[in-house]
């Protein structure tokens, strides 16, 4: 159990290529971050480093108040769970469990006690005498994270341990995964670049872009509040509907760049003429004649998923793509229009140019 | 392919037993020759059945000093054999291993330097390089000894290179969990990377015994003393044998005699090569 933080942490790699620069996070005694952000973007760069497998370029990284910049990974309390699982494949489930442990010195009783204990806790009992090549992919990665739950870690690194499961699996696992988070207090760094398992998992998430952190902040703060362009468009699904455009004078219009304008009933929280982005969640879209907000549909396709119906179609009769989330099983025809109002709470202003939010 | 056409599966039999036959007379002519008298293997027509004089020729052939082959007996040149094969063996995958590890697992300066270095190694076989190494040999004191017999033989570039394509297939995150695990170099390399070449090492071991087993011009050079003499070496001897006729039905019993250890070798580690085929573990 330990706090870790990262204090303008950057990593160049040779060639010149930056994957990280200027982290600051700072993550508390027993918390559970998620690293998300597209592929590409410096997630497992910024876990490999706190690991130690991979040198740090920039900056400075504690753990637990003491920096560990120059320590060897084995010497940083950590333990990491790998998205191919990693388990040494000529060792028993027993044996990859025990590895660590006999490396560490422990005595035999003790190894024996710790793994008794995480086969109980990940359910893996009847499979202690096994190859890793003879289990499926779900029990391995169980494995994996009974090899990291026996070395009794400050904190546990994860990177993108479900990304190789079925979808099914993967939801139990992570149910699992928060359990078992909940059991053991240690502080979880979590990497991923599912935002629906990021906003599942997550105490807070850690948004990241082309190297840079985009906003820190808990699932909701994310959801609600995305501090860029890039968070709103990441976070939530379907994706945000955004359009771009100039403000009247009165910032209660706005000219759309694909056609079209929208109108508010109180002026936007924007400087009158800017150019801006608006975004909007599909959610927060509602059948509707009279309100503020006010914009039409015309239907393209509707997408029905059961629980809800996505309706897909463009604003007015012009080009800029629009879909809003209706609740249940509805029936739209192609080429109907759908009259819609969005509540100001619900609005979200980015700056055109900086993709920074407005509002 | 799941064919059913009873005359073709008949007429492929045959060829593929005509083969074996083809490939087996001359062992089986040799066991046979090697049972008979002196004379019989002059006289025609060539026996193709057992003789009467096994236990004789063998008990001589193993314990006996062989006259035309220096006097010694076949038994001591194959242990000389063995000790050789095994050495340039074992020396030859220790070596090797242990440098394909530096290769792919450590950064050094001139690292590709010294891969290709002994890439380039690959040229220079024992033969192309006999005079200059005998030199060496002769100047540490090396002749008539097993050292002598064994070390010059030992660096290869092949078995070097065939580790570092392996090494470089095994993934990056066993690494970094041993890391994790804290397994420092040499655990790392005993506890994971040698367990997981168990299947090349198998491989090499058959091809590098064989190679070592057949040795003829290196001993040939370096051993005058006779106790140091290697079964090809003595089956060659026997069959040089200056005025007297050779010796046939002991050249024979000696060859049945240098066939064992190959073939052990053989059928002892393509066991454990097909079981790690089978198993693939990565
Ligand atoms: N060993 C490396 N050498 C050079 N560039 C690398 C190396 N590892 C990663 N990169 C680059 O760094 C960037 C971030 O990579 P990574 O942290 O693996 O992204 P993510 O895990 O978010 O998908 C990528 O552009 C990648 O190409
Ligand atoms: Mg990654």
């Amino acid at each position: 159990m330990a706090t870790l933080e990262i204090k303008s942490l950057g990593k160049t790699y040779p060639g010149n290529v930056v994957a990280a620069e200027g982290i600051d996070i700072a993550i508390e005694d027993g918390e559970l971050v998620v690293l998300v952000g597209p592929s590409g973007c410096g997630k497992s760069t910024i876990l490999r480093m706190i690991a130690g497998l991979e040198t740090i370029t920039t900056g400075d990284l504690f753990i637990a108040g003491k920096r560990v910049n120059d320590h060897e990974p084995g010497e940083r309390d950590i333990a990491m769970v790998f998205q191919n699982y990693a388990l040494y494949p000529h060792m028993t489930v027993r044996g990859n469990m025990a590895y660590g442990l006999r490396n560490e010195g422990q005595p035999k009783a003790e190894i024996e006690r710790r793994i008794a204990e995480a086969a109980r806790t990940l359910r893996l009992e009847d499979y202690l005498d096994r190859k890793p090549r003879q289990l499926s992919g779900g029990q391995r990665q169980r494995v994996a994270m009974g090899r990291a739950i026996v070395r009794e870690p400050r904190i546990f690194l994860f990177d993108e341990p479900l990304s190789n499961l079925d979808a099914k699996l993967r939801t139990q696992l992570r149910a699992e995964l928060k359990a078992l988070h909940r059991r053991l207090g240690a502080t979880f760094v979590y990497v991923t670049h599912d935002q629906v398992e990021a906003m599942s998992l997550a105490d807070r998430i850690v948004l990241m872009n082309a190297g840079q952190v985009e906003q820190i902040g808990t699932p909701l703060d994310l959801y609600l509040r995305p501090a860029s362009r890039f968070v709103a468009d990441f976070i939530g699904s379907p994706n945000m509907n955004v359009f771009e455009g100039v403000l009247d004078g009165e910032a209660r219009a706005l000219t759309l760049s694909g056609g079209g304008s929208i109108r508010f009933a109180d002026p936007l929280p924007a400087a009158p003429g800017a150019r801006v982005a608006l975004g909007i969640r599909p959610e927060h879209l509602h059948p509707g004649d009279e309100g503020p907000g006010r914009m039409e549909l015309t239907v393209t396709f509707i997408e029905q998923l059961g629980a809800d119906t996505v309706v897909h179609g463009t604003l007015g009769n012009g080009r800029e793509p629009l879909a809003v989330r209706l609740d249940g099983v509805q029936m739209r025809e192609a080429g109907a229009s759908l009259p819609l109002i969005c509540s100001p709470e619900h609005i979200h202003l980015f700056d055109a140019d900086t993709g920074r939010r407005l509002n | 392919m799941v064919e059913n056409r009873p005359l073709l599966k008949l007429f492929t039999h045959a060829v593929l037993i005509l083969g074996v036959l083809f490939l087996c007379f001359p062992v089986w002519m040799s066991l046979v020759a090697s049972t008979h008298g002196p004379g019989a293997l002059s006289k025609s027509p060539i026996p193709l059945w057992f003789g009467d004089q096994a236990w004789e020729n063998y008990s001589q052939l193993i314990f006996g000093g062989m006259s035309e082959a220096g006097g010694v007996p076949v038994g001591m040149m194959m242990l000389n054999s063995l000790i050789m094969a095994l050495g340039i063996t074992i020396g030859k995958i220790a070596v090797s291993i242990l440098a394909a590890y530096a290769i792919v697992y450590f950064r050094f300066p001139f690292r590709m330097g010294f891969f290709w270095m002994i890439f380039v190694t690959l040229m220079l076989p024992v033969e192309v390089r006999i005079l200059p190494t005998f030199d060496v040999v002769t100047k540490l004191g090396l002749l008539n000894s097993y050292g002598g017999l064994i070390v010059p033989l030992i660096a290869s570039a092949t078995a070097t290179f065939l580790f570092r394509q392996f090494f470089l297939t095994v993934p990056d995150e066993l690494v970094e969990a041993a890391r994790i695990d804290r397994a420092g170099p040499m655990r790392f390399f005993w506890d994971i990377l040698l367990p997981l070449s168990r299947t090349n090492i198998a491989a090499l071991f058959i091809i590098l015994f064989i190679y070592g087993w057949n040795q003829y011009l290196w001993p040939l050079l370096v051993t005058t003393d006779e106790s140091l003499y290697t079964v090809v070496m003595g089956i060659q001897r026997m069959v040089n044998s200056g005025e007297q006729l050779p010796v046939w039905h002991y050249i024979m019993g000696t060859a049945m005699l240098a066939l064992i250890p190959p073939v052990i070798v053989v059928v002892a580690m393509q066991n454990l090569f097909v079981k790690g085929l089978v198993e693939s573990e990565k």
